[in-house]
C-alpha cells in the first residue's frame, strides 16, 4: 500500500497563514481601487460585460472569506480549497490571455499604484502559492505544537511574506529595466 | 545542548528576517530609481505637426453632438489639451483620475478634450463606466493620424492662439504636468529643455 503524504502541523500552519496574508493584502488593494479591479476583470475579456461587476465583487468577497477561513483552525480546510480555487482561476485566466496574445492588459494583481502587464513570470509567481495551497491541505502528522513551533511559524511567515513582496517588486521593476537596456543598445 | 540549539535557531531567524527586510528595501529603492531615470517628461514620438507651429484645424463632432474645434487660427478663450486614449488601454485608465483633477484645477486656462476612435458603443460604455461625460469626447481616426499618435496614452497641448505648444506620450501624472511646464517654459519637450540647458552650459564654459 502506498503511504499517504503527510505534512508537519507547523509547516501547514506557516503555509496557511502566508496564504491568508497574501489574500488579505489582495483584498485591501482591490477595496482601495474597486474601479481599477473591475476594469482589469473586463480587460481579461472572458466574461460578458453585464457579468463583470458581479464577478469582480464575487472575487473580492471570495478572497476575503478565504483569508479569514485560512486563519481559523476549524474552517481551515475550506480556506485551503478556496485559496487553491482562486489561484487556479487567476493563473488560468492569465495563461489563457497570454496564449491569446493579449499581453498589453493590466494583470490587476499589484494594486492600484502599479500597472503590471501580463507576462509568463506571473505564472511562476503563482506556482509556489499553488504548491503551498496543495501542501496545506495534506493530512497533518499527529503531534502537538510546542511553544517553540510558534516562534518558527511567526518568523517563517514574516520571512516568506517579505520574499513575496520582493518577488512582486521585481516583477514591477522588470519593464523599467528592459527600457533601460533597450535605450543603451 | 538543546538550549544552545534553540538560541542558535532564534539568532538565525532574526538574521533571516533582517536580511529579508533589507532585500525588500533594496528592491523598492531599485523601483524608485527606475521610475526616476525613465524618460523624465512626456516622450515625443514620431513626426506630425511640430511644436511652435500652427496646429491644423479640425472641426469635429463629439459624442452627444458637441461641436469641438481643435487647432486653427481663431483665438480661443482657453488652451486645449487633447488626450488620446482608448477603452482597451490600461495605462489610460490609471490616468483618468489625474485628468479629472487637472480639469478642475486648471479650468481657468485649460479645456481638456478626450479623443479616441473605434466602435461607438464600446466608447459609450467606457464613458459611463468611468464617469467621463464631463469631458468633450471625440471619435476621430483622422485626428490621431494627423498627429502621428502611435502609442497611447498620448496628449497634445494647443494654446489660445492655436499654436501647438507641446505633445508627447503620457504615462504618469508627472508626464502630463511636464506638458504644462513645457508650455510655460516655451520649450517643445523635456528632451528639448535638457538640450537647451546643455547648449547654454557649453556657451558659458
Amino acid at each position: 500500500m502506498i503511504e499517504t503524504l503527510n505534512i508537519d502541523p507547523a509547516v501547514a500552519l506557516i503555509f496557511r497563514l502566508l496564504l491568508a496574508l497574501v489574500f488579505a493584502s489582495a483584498v485591501l488593494h482591490k477595496l482601495i481601487a474597486p474601479r481599477l479591479f473591475r476594469a482589469a476583470v473586463r480587460d481579461y475579456q472572458m466574461l460578458p460585460d453585464m457579468l463583470v461587476t458581479p464577478v469582480a465583487a464575487g472575487f473580492i468577497l471570495m478572497e476575503c472569506t478565504t483569508a479569514l477561513a485560512l486563519v481559523v483552525p476549524v474552517t481551515a480546510p475550506f480556506g485551503v480549497w478556496g485559496a487553491a480555487g482562486l489561484l487556479l482561476v487567476y493563473t488560468g485566466a492569465i495563461a489563457f490571455n497570454l496564449l491569446r496574445g493579449r499581453t498589453h492588459i493590466d494583470c490587476g494583481c499589484m494594486g492600484p499604484a502599479h500597472v503590471q502587464q501580463l507576462n509568463a513570470w506571473l505564472l511562476l509567481r503563482n506556482l509556489p502559492l499553488l504548491i503551498m495551497a496543495w501542501a496545506a491541505g495534506l493530512p497533518v502528522y499527529d503531534r502537538g505544537l510546542l511553544s517553540w513551533d510558534y516562534v518558527t511559524v511567526i518568523a517563517a511567515v514574516m520571512a516568506l511574506g517579505m520574499l513575496y513582496v520582493t518577488m512582486n517588486q521585481l516583477l514591477i521593476n522588470a519593464p523599467g529595466l528592459r527600457a533601460l537596456l533597450l535605450r543603451h543598445d | 545542548m538543546t538550549e544552545a540549539l534553540l538560541i542558535s535557531n532564534l539568532v538565525l531567524w532574526l538574521v533571516v528576517l533582517a536580511l529579508c527586510a533589507i532585500v525588500v528595501a533594496l528592491v523598492r529603492q531599485i523601483g524608485v530609481l527606475h521610475e526616476r531615470i525613465a524618460p523624465a517628461g512626456a516622450l515625443m514620438l514620431g513626426n506630425g505637426p511640430r511644436v511652435g507651429e500652427q496646429a491644423p484645424q479640425f472641426e469635429l463632432q463629439g459624442l452627444g453632438d458637441v461641436a469641438v474645434t481643435i487647432g486653427g487660427s481663431q483665438t480661443a478663450e482657453r488652451s486645449t489639451l487633447v488626450f488620446f486614449l482608448s477603452p482597451t488601454c490600461p495605462v489610460c485608465k490609471t490616468l483618468l483620475p489625474v485628468l479629472e483633477s487637472a480639469r478642475k484645477s486648471e479650468r481657468d486656462w485649460l479645456q481638456i478634450v478626450l479623443a479616441s476612435d473605434g466602435e461607438v458603443q464600446a466608447q459609450q460604455r467606457f464613458i459611463e463606466a468611468n464617469g467621463l461625460a464631463v469631458f468633450p469626447y471625440i471619435l476621430s481616426a483622422e485626428l490621431g493620424r494627423a498627429y502621428h499618435v502611435e502609442k497611447l496614452p498620448y496628449a497634445i497641448l494647443i494654446d489660445e492662439q492655436g499654436i501647438l505648444r507641446s505633445k508627447g506620450l503620457i504615462n504618469t501624472r508627472e508626464h502630463l504636468e511636464s506638458l504644462f511646464e513645457a508650455k510655460e517654459l516655451h520649450v517643445a519637450s523635456v528632451q528639448d529643455f535638457y538640450n537647451k540647458n546643455r547648449e547654454a552650459e557649453r556657451e558659458t564654459a
